[in-house]
């Protein structure tokens, strides 16, 4: 499916490059607390990484110095507001790696066929929960701090020659992970009405991935 | 066969692994996409012993379900656990104030929701 202008992306024909990656740095203070901005681009980079980490059960390395579009095929899509903040996740990635962040059980199971509509279905499927996913977890993290984060449904798209078009937000996080079967790449586009610190509030702290609470 | 479970969540694919996860332990399993089909299959089926159900979904979000669920007075002893990338304490509380019995925060190890399923079926029998 080709879609000509999609939460940012745009189909286009040959070379799809995004210029100028941001390397990110994890848990820089600056005064009382953490800047908003900083929490926010520390809680998806290491929602993203974390999500990757517990489904290959390998470290993930990070290299931001080639963001390129160049071959991914799936991008996911997640929203989501809250008072002080709003914006997008968007996860790229091509086929393998869809495959390879499947559930072990789910992988065994995939048809090897590329051109099986339920092969199709199933990455398009996961391709919008592991978007989901990374939202859920950067805003478990960000709730801790304050503020809560409304999701929206995910979606997700198959394109050839995606690009990146660029947002008018006020922050842009990028990420990209690497393994031998591909690239994740993950672009937070982000408005913040007003950076500024903001203290871990206990009484916010939100259930950490896989645990369980019996009431 | 063991009891019946109904499986409530948008993604296929977490269906799917749920399922695989319960019916290797035995359990049956049916499906619902989003809280308005969760709803009806409920009202299809009277066996139905314990709900697995995310929260974020369209149409009739999770913790509208379980609110449903329990407040229609007709499955006052039936189990809701939800199962959710969703972790904020306000939710979770909003949750078992409703009536569910248990809340996990994806990814969730496929062992473990067994346990916790068998254990929920366990207690809710011997009460």
């Amino acid at each position: 499916m080709q879609r000509e202008s999609f939460c940012g992306f745009r189909s286009a024909p040959g070379e799809a490059t995004v210029p100028t990656p941001i390397m990110l740095s994890l848990s820089s203070k600056q005064g009382p607390g953490t800047l908003l901005s900083e929490l926010v681009r520390d809680a998806f980079a290491q929602g993203t990484r974390g999500l990757f980490e517990d489904a290959t059960q390998l470290p993930v390395p990070e290299d931001a110095s080639n963001f390129s579009l160049v071959g991914q095929t799936w991008a996911g899509v997640v929203g989501f507001t809250a008072s002080e903040l709003r914006g997008s996740l968007v996860v790229n990635m091509n086929d393998q790696m869809v495959v390879n962040s499947l559930p072990p059980e789910i992988r065994a199971r995939v048809s090897d066929e590329p051109n099986d509509p339920s092969f199709q279905r199933t990455l398009n499927d996961w391709c919008g929960e592991i978007a989901n996913q990374i939202v859920g977890r950067a805003k478990n993290r960000i709730a801790g701090y304050g503020p809560l984060l409304t999701m929206s449904s995910p979606i997700s798209l198959r394109a050839s020659g995606m690009v990146w078009g660029g947002s008018s937000s006020t922050h842009e996080f990028r990420q990209r992970l690497e393994r031998e079967h591909g690239q994740l790449l993950s672009i937070a586009s982000v408005t913040i009405e007003r950076d500024h610190h903001v203290e871990k509030i206990s009484a916010n702290a939100a259930a950490a991935e896989g645990e369980m609470m019996m009431f | 066969m063991g009891q019946k479970i109904l499986v409530v969540d948008d993604s296929e694919t977490v269906r799917q692994q749920v399922e695989y996860a319960l019916t290797q332990a035995e359990f049956e399993v049916i499906h619902a996409e989003d809280g308005v089909i969760g709803w009806e299959k409920l009202t299809q089926h009277d066996d139905i012993g314990l709900i697995i159900c995310d929260v974020n979904m369209p149409r009739m979000n999770g913790l509208e379900l379980v609110e449903k669920i329990k407040s229609s007075g007709q499955y006052d002893n039936l189990p809701i656990v939800m199962l959710t990338t969703e972790g904020s304490p306000q939710l979770i509380q909003r949750a078992k104030k409703a009536g569910a019995k248990g809340w996990v925060v994806k990814p969730f190890k496929p062992d473990l929701l067994v346990k916790a399923t068998t254990k929920i079926l366990a207690k809710t029998k011997a009460a």
